[in-house]
């Protein structure tokens, strides 16, 4: 049934021990450590990347439940009974320490959760461990092009994220993950935490280079005999379009945080207008990266969906080439819109030019959206965690891409700029899109990675807390921003304290889905039922890998002779037919 | 910040008359016509924006119904693309994002076009407030807490540490800001006009509204000097992220009739008052109050309250007195020393005070505090009771009674509240 040249008659489908097991244990626990520290098998190196992610998102989780736990109240001076004005509503004053002012921690609180979040969880995200586990096994490779290079990206990354937490340790720095200047060249003046956080943002630059620079190679060389361009999965094809614009975009936030070094340390004049320096020069620097990483955020997120969406709904992806040159027409065009974060600081013709060309991004999105939902016509379509989460990713992404076109709209873009409205977006796209997208491929590769399965009833009503949370904290803010509620403030005006209220409940209900999730996971490991080779009946090549996957992901080299989804020809291996039928042939295609 | 409630009152009325309609419209009522062209574009987009989320979203939810899985059921077969289709979807949105671009670029040339024979005033902002000087040279002595401290109605809630400027703008006039900050990036927003501009440190942008007349007001100003006129308050904030204080960097635009801008110039551009008066007022257009509190609570800089002629701490161990010179260098050098406890945060405000300027603050400085000269010299000779000694001194009674009467209205206590 297989088209592979399969090594289903090597390895045992069912349990049985996994000996040959990337995660079989080498003996004694310092043994195991050495050889994880110093592996070079992607698959462990994925895991580790996972593990990292995973604690600093839980990091910069607790800095954003503390931001929307300071925003319960605003701040008030209120007259006692004794007649003596006390302030109230600082919720995070009990922090401030000597020097630091109440709305001082919020800021600080505020820029920590974007920088951790930003820099050290969603740009690495979905490429750094999904793509890292699955790139090699999706094309039938052995490992990455450059093993070696792989486990120092992970050590760079790591070390770079230590800078910038040992930056937040000593105080953190109080600017916004922007760090625009003049306010990042002022700030602290006697203080070295900014150059430290800017120092580890500058190291974790290679580590994305590396990473990009390797799946680039990758992908170009190691692909199995019998698989053309086109008969690539199409997450292979959206990390492949995330790492082109890794290696393009990232040495440019490289030279923008070496320059902000330099402008702090030794007073360069680059930035600073006391100097000479121009503060706006320091904006296009930074968007000119953090721009196209929008889309390094966001481009693994499709390419996750367009795999969950397939194999769950049992259909060929709707319209495959126009998704894949799509996530390539949208990396070109990512370069070219970094001005729309500046409408308000730029001439009218910028503006204007920015603007049109902003548009050129929202027609690929929107393609991609309507092929997904084609790609449910006529399906299988099965409710399960990694479907729900595609569903609801589709349903939140589509909010995130239409609630930015007022923001692309010049005239309307005025009022929006740098308000709760903004930042709802950015949620809708980043969390809405990349997180539950991640949340989506991490179930639906959890069998696999580990050989387990995770309990699918708690993993559902994870999904339910997680869904409803995340609109109940974020949606309302749609409102807030467009009646006038600016972003970044420690207090209001008291007539946004209801809203901001039940934002504060969502992102409550958000940590307790987390929660259950990270109960699903954990108890899955260890007491998960042994997952088989192919649990979903998934027709792309990690699935012809054990689970988990053998040491050298593969028994024999694989030799494709069909696309990723051709679940209307072909049986998928290892599954059962009576659940997953052929469907009858008919001259449709 | 309940500086803001006053202005913000439209929303406060839609929610208590539970009009949802007006909450969910886009930021409730503009108050220019560009603002008003922005709204209709909002409401284009938005509702454009609906009905393809709808359809979408029915789609999805019916397919992901109607062909859920049945167990030994293959999937039927279905086409893997279908170019008609798939032009139509492509170009369809773009037609719209085309018109969403120009119609967009259109109303973004009205929210900012100068206008020719616009009132031109001169916007100076920095941490954390703004000055604003109209084209007599005027400014503004009113703060919001003086006008809208006292109104609130519970009587319990004052100000934070910020004073808010309150700036007076006739109706149906155009109004043209020119604008630069003399620290970090700030941006002016007034979300009832639908627009923001960054303003920056080395160079000058323009802000430009024509408010609506007066038509539908519904407030009235009780002035004592004036008369009652109508009236309309739009708040103001900064937008971009310029550190500790910048949810407090707030103001008021007050819209009246023509006469009624006249006169408050008139006003505004005659210096009366006493030197603590004048101080007070010049601190506040300085900022100074957005850092230093005049009640003795905590911000970013000490209070002023008993800072005059008392000695602190200071961060190398020493103990200073606060003296005249003393305050003169704290605010032209204030580096020099720093006191303990405190971050090394100010400014230099050489050119900005004048020397003359600076001796009306010391004078309201000193009406701050309980240890004044002449205070200690008649506790030593008469009677410990400060109230008494006070009384007698003729000159420090007068400054202590004009303490009294502005520091009421700085913090907007309510009288017997």
């Amino acid at each position: 049934m297989s088209s592979l040249d399969s090594h289903a008659g090597s390895a045992p489908q069912h349990g049985g021990g996994h000996h040959g097991s990337y995660l079989t244990s080498k003996g004694s626990l310092w043994a195991d450590i050495a050889n994880w520290a110093t592996t070079v098998d992607h698959k462990k190196i994925g895991v580790m990347y996972l593990t990292a992610l995973l604690i600093l998102f839980f990091l910069g989780g607790v800095m954003a439940l503390a931001v929307r736990f300071e925003l319960l109240e605003p701040t008030r001076i209120v007259i006692n009974q004794a007649g003596e004005s006390v302030t109230t509503g600082q919720r995070l004053a009990f922090l401030a320490s000597d020097g630091a002012t109440a709305n001082n921690i919020y800021n600080r609180a505020m820029t920590l959760h974007g920088a951790i979040m930003t820099f050290m969880f969603i740009v690495p995200g979905i490429p750094a461990s999904l793509g890292n586990f699955f790139l090699p096994l999706m094309i039938g490779a052995k490992d990455v092009a450059f093993p070696r290079l792989n486990l120092g990206s992970w050590y760079v990354y790591v070390f770079g994220s230590l800078f910038a937490l040992a930056s937040a340790l000593v105080g953190g720095i109080d600017t916004g993950w922007t760090l625009y200047t003049p306010y990042s060249t002022m700030t602290d003046a006697d203080h070295w935490r900014l150059v430290a956080m800017i120092t580890g943002v500058f190291i974790m630059g290679f580590s994305s280079i590396m990473t990009g620079l390797n799946f680039v190679v990758t992908v170009h060389k190691l692909r199995a005999p019998g698989m053309g361009w086109f008969d690539m999965p199409l997450f292979v094809w959206a990390i492949y379009a995330t790492a082109i614009i890794q290696v393009l975009a990232t040495p440019v936030i490289g030279i923008t945080t070496l320059m902000l070094i330099f402008e702090r340390l030794f007073n360069f004049g680059l930035f600073d207008p006391r100097l000479g320096g121009d503060p706006v020069l320091f904006q296009h620097f930074f968007w000119f990266y953090s721009h196209p990483v929008v889309y390094i955020m966001i481009l693994p997120a499709f390419g996750v969906i367009s795999e969950t969406i397939t194999v769950h709904a049992r259909k060929p992806i709707f319209g495959y080439r126009s998704i894949a040159f799509a996530s390539l027409g949208i990396a070109a065009v990512s370069f070219l819109v970094w001005g729309h974060h500046m409408f308000t600081s730029q001439g009218e013709l910028t503006a204007a030019i920015f603007s049109f060309l902003t548009f050129f991004v929202a027609v690929p999105t929107a393609i991609k959206v309507f092929n997904w939902i084609s790609t449910l016509y006529k399906g299988s379509i099965v409710f399960n965690t990694p479907m729900l989460y595609t569903l609801g990713f589709l349903f939140l992404f589509t909010i995130g891409g239409l609630t930015g076109l007022p923001l692309a709209t010049l005239s309307t873009d005025m009022h929006l700029h740098d308000s709760y409205y903004v930042v709802a977006h950015f949620h809708y796209v980043m969390f809405g899109g990349t997180v539950i997208a991640f949340l989506a491929g991490l179930h639906h590769w959890w069998p696999k990675m580990f050989g387990k399965m995770y309990a699918e009833t708690p993993a559902k009503l994870g999904f339910w807390l997680v869904f409803l949370g995340f609109n109940t904290t974020f949606f309302i803010q749609f409102i807030m921003g467009a009646h006038g509620m600016p972003r970044r403030y420690a207090s209001y005006p008291d007539e946004f304290q209801w809203m901001h209220i039940i934002s504060t409940v969502g992102s409550w209900m958000l940590l307790a889905g987390f929660l259950v999730h990270l109960f699903t996971f954990i108890h899955a490991l260890l007491q998960g039922k042994t997952a088989s080779a192919n649990p979903w009946g998934g027709m792309t090549l990690e699935w012809h890998a054990d689970s988990p996957p053998d040491e050298h992901n593969f028994a024999h080299e694989p030799i494709v002779k069909h696309g990723p989804y051709a679940y209307d020809r072909v049986v998928p291996p290892h599954t059962d037919p009576a659940e997953y039928p052929l469907p009858e042939k008919t001259d449709l295609h | 910040m309940n500086v803001m409630n006053a202005a913000v009152a439209n929303f406060s009325a839609a929610l208590a008359s539970a009009n949802l309609q007006d909450l969910f419209w886009f930021g409730g009522k503009s108050y220019t016509s560009a603002g008003r062209q922005a709204d209709w574009m909002f409401m284009f987009i938005w509702w454009l924006s609906v009905a393809f989320f709808v359809v979408l979203m029915v789609l999805m939810v019916y397919f992901a119904i109607r062909y859920r899985r049945r167990k030994g059921q293959a999937a039927p077969a279905s086409p893997g693309h279908n170019t008609p289709l798939e032009i139509t979807w492509t170009i369809i949105p773009t037609i719209f994002f085309f018109v969403m671009f120009f119609e967009g670029f259109r109303g973004y040339i009205n929210l900012n076009y100068n206008k020719v024979g616009a009132i031109e005033a001169n916007l100076m902002a920095f941490q954390w407030s703004w000055t604003l000087e109209y084209p007599g040279g005027q400014i503004t002595t009113e703060t919001a807490t003086e006008t809208e401290g006292a109104s609130a109605e519970d009587g319990r809630q004052t100000f934070t540490s910020q004073a808010a400027p309150v700036w007076y703008f006739p109706e149906n006039t155009p109004v043209l800001l020119r604008m630069t900050s003399r620290d970090v990036i700030h941006s002016f927003w007034i979300p009832d006009f639908r627009v923001k501009q960054d303003i920056f440190p080395n160079r000058y942008t323009s802000y430009t509204f024509v408010p609506d007349p007066l038509d539908d007001a519904s407030l009235i100003m009780e002035d004592p000097e004036l008369g009652a006129y109508p009236y309309r308050d739009h708040i103001l904030m900064c937008a971009e992220y310029c550190g500790d204080n910048h949810s407090e960097m707030a103001g008021l635009i007050r819209i009246v009739p023509q006469e009624i801008y006249e006169a408050k110039l008139e006003i505004f551009g005659s210096p009366r008052g006493t030197l603590a008066e004048r101080g007070r007022i010049v601190a506040q257009q300085n900022g100074c109050f957005s850092c230093h509190s005049v009640d003795g609570s905590a911000g970013t800089g000490p209070t002023w309250q008993n800072l005059y002629n008392t000695e602190h701490q200071y961060a190398d161990g020493s103990t200073i007195l606060a003296d005249d010179n003393h305050i003169r260098e704290s605010i032209y050098v204030p580096a020099a020393k720093i006191r303990a406890g405190y971050p090394n945060q100010m400014v230099s405000y050489q050119g900005a005070i004048s020397p003359e300027q600076l001796g009306w603050i010391i004078s309201y400085m000193k009406t701050l505090s309980e240890a004044t000269p002449e205070a200690e010299l008649a506790a030593t000779q008469v009677d410990p009771d400060a109230d008494g000694a006070e009384g007698e001194a003729g000159e420090g009674a007068d400054a202590a009674g004009d303490a009294g009467a502005s520091d009421g209205s700085m913090e907007g206590t309510p009288s017997g509240g």
